[in-house]
């Protein structure tokens, strides 16, 4: 299997790559930072990988990702699989303080994950099948005080997945948000730590899950998928503490 | 930060750790501060506890680094588990030759602590396996390792007082087969028990006693000595006949009470006496304990002890004393467990294993009467010659410690100034 993976040096990624390792799959692992890519790729390789290669990407330079993709199906081989997890999470509080920064992230967390997503699904369409996961979060369920402008470019995720799924639906391609609560990662190393926070691989298990079981939004773990119910009917005044 | 708490969960004894995600992220602390590095938190007492409170908890700092499926090599960050390492190299054919007791631990932490296995006297120590390693130390030094330095040789059972371990690079041993064919035999006192290891080490790769220290009177005891070799080859796809029982934990839940250990001996006599080859998974078979998380919370919110204790063969003697004094306190041992160690020599002068016969043991804390128990059992050991396994010690006297352990002070001379443990504030202090 042809598995090419954006972002991937996050830990969820990494998660997710070390499980597919041990079934013999390639990678082409696309990554800002080629140094962590490397140690990543000998990780993978270490656990059973058939190839694992690294290829260097600007997420935040735009116009990049068909071509990207095109030299993926290109040089490594046609994509079975594509896992979308570049993302940035610059503090609320800094983003208030500096508007223009919204620009960066909006470019790495939607406007790349959605080009790499698309022209993935363009290739995939040709050949009948392939699978597109995405990196959404329940942060893009509703606007929370504490992150929503972070999570209004995990909503922009959410909704173009969603419409996306339509436009794939019978052609043999499946596309899946994924949408993590609180996760431990370098991202989320400086937050006060909490019994809701979960390990990249408890959310790697419900990608896989969600994969076998053709689900178009995958909550990781499954509980938050009560959890955000109830959050996104709270009433406001239940919410602005939140 | 989060807050742990040593394996056997004694009042008083918890550290604040951060976890970071890479090598580059690790918090030494400003001068004048320590901490200490560890990896899953199993050692029992204080010798993995920092001595400031704070420590690095190395579970994310887990990535291989390569594997060489030819020659049986692997190199591998020190947070990695050997549970985990087995599932990444027993698929292609490969075994870790030495194996302590669970695999919950981290390769950092074996060889920091040096430990042993069930095979010991034909593969001696963890540290005999290693090949290499980085040592990383608080000046900011980043140094590989070979066996022949003193570095090396000091940092193999070092308790990772000598520098932070990032990397290391493992000898792996050929696995024949998943399985392993097991069998047992009743011995009924200390020489017998010797005399039946030493008949196994000629026949099995792995032996191990166990006995009802309950059972104990006058010398004569209620024991098992469990032997068992890798199976062959063309019988390894074969499923086992039975799976590997588990271990009747519940029995002894949620008081160890003296009554319900008796029954818990009598069962595991009776279950392992039964005669015939067992056919089981080799992992199921050698790690028990690891079926069942958390078992160090049977012992309630005090905590437990493990006395881990080795004997020279002149000294055996001994064995009788401490056994003597244990079943005269009436304190009960949930595991009791009996293991002749080999000549090997280890690279670590601060190893634990000596040519004799190793003791282990858990003691609920009951407080005074478990204190002036292994206050007793210590004097025993250095009455006999022996020395205590710092990796489950909570108590030992520091002149038992530095009497046993005499190239102690040469680890203290190549301690990382920023490295400190509570154990060692005790018995060098």
């Amino acid at each position: 299997m042809n598995i090419a993976i954006f972002g991937a040096t996050s830990a969820i990624a990494h998660a997710c790559a070390r499980r597919w390792a041990t079934t013999g799959a390639r990678f082409a692992l696309v990554v800002r930072d080629t140094a962590r890519g490397d140690t990543l790729a000998a990780d993978l390789t270490a656990r059973g990988a058939a190839d694992a290669r690294v290829v260097r990407a600007d997420f935040a330079a735009d116009g990049s990702a068909v071509a990207l993709v095109a030299a993926l199906e290109r040089d490594f081989g046609a994509l079975d699989r594509v896992l979308v997890a570049q993302g940035v999470m610059p503090s609320q509080a800094s983003l208030a303080a500096d508007p223009d920064a919204l620009a960066t992230m909006v470019t790495i967390n939607m406007t790349s994950v959605l080009a790499v997503a698309l022209a993935a699904a363009n290739a995939m369409r040709a050949r009948g099948h392939g699978e597109i996961v995405v990196l959404g979060s329940v942060a893009g369920d509703r606007g929370r005080p504490s992150n929503y402008l972070y999570g209004s470019t995990k909503a922009a995720l959410a909704t173009a997945c969603d419409g996306l799924a339509y436009d794939l639906a019978g052609t043999g391609v499946h596309v899946m948000l994924v949408k993590p609560g609180m996760v431990h990662s370098p991202m989320t190393a400086g937050l006060p730590d909490s019994p809701l926070f979960a390990e990249p691989d408890a959310i790697a298990v419900a990608i896989d899950r969600g994969l076998a079981r053709h689900r178009r939004v995958a909550y990781a773990p499954a509980f938050w998928r009560v959890v955000m119910a109830v959050i996104r009917h709270a009433p406001r005044f239940v919410v602005r503490k939140l | 930060m989060a807050r742990r708490t040593p394996w056997g969960r004694l009042p008083g004894q918890t550290v604040d750790v951060s976890t970071p995600w890479s090598f580059a992220d690790l918090a030494w602390p400003r001068a004048g501060g320590t901490t200490l590095a560890f990896g899953r938190g199993r050692s029992y007492g204080d010798c993995a506890l920092g001595a400031d409170g704070i420590g690095i908890e190395t579970r994310r700092l887990d990535r291989l680094v390569a594997f060489d499926r030819t020659a049986g090599t692997v190199e591998c960050e020190a947070g990695l588990t050997l549970a985990s390492l087995l599932d990444v190299i027993v698929p292609a054919g490969w075994t870790l030759p030495v194996m302590p007791g669970t695999l919950e631990v981290s390769v950092g932490g074996a060889l920091a602590n040096d430990v042993h296995g069930k095979n010991h006297e034909r593969a001696g120590t963890f540290g005999r396996h290693v090949l290499a390693f980085e040592l990383l130390r608080s000046d900011g030094s980043c140094t590989w390792c070979v066996p022949g330095m003193p570095l090396f040789e000091l940092t193999v059972g070092g308790l990772g007082l000598t520098g932070i371990v990032t990397r290391a690079r493992l000898a792996l041993a050929p696995l024949p087969s998943p399985y392993v064919d097991a069998d047992t035999q009743a011995f009924h006192g200390v020489d017998e028990f010797v005399a039946l290891s030493d008949a196994a080490h000629a026949t099995h790769e792995f032996s191990v006693g166990w006995f009802d220290a309950y059972s104990w009177r006058d010398g004569r005891l209620r024991g098992v000595l469990q032997r068992a070799n890798y199976a062959a080859p063309d019988v390894a796809r074969v499923a086992p006949r039975s799976a590997a029982r588990r271990l009747p934990l519940g029995l002894a839940s949620p008081a160890l009470t003296p009554w319900a250990i008796r029954r818990f001996n009598d069962l595991y006599h009776w279950s392992q006496t039964r005669p015939g080859t067992q056919h089981v998974d080799f992992r199921r078979y050698l790690f028990p304990l690891d079926a069942l998380a958390d078992w160090n919370r049977l012992y309630g919110a005090r905590g437990f002890f493990q006395l881990q204790c080795a004997l020279p063969m002149e000294a055996l003697a001994g064995l009788d004393v401490l056994l003597a004094r244990i079943a005269a306190a009436r304190e009960g041992s949930f595991l009791a467990v009996l293991k002749r160690f080999g000549t090997l020599r280890s690279p670590s002068p601060m190893s634990f294993p000596l040519p004799g016969v190793t003791l282990a043991l858990d003691f609920r804390n009951r407080g005074v009467s478990t204190a002036r128990l292994l206050a007793d059992a210590a004097a025993i050991v250095a009455e006999h010659g022996g020395r205590i396994y710092a990796a489950k010690d909570a108590t030992m006297p520091g002149a038992l410690f530095r009497a046993a352990y005499p190239a102690w002070t040469a680890l203290e001379a190549a301690r990382d100034p920023r490295l400190q443990s509570r154990f060692w504030q005790r018995v060098t202090g």
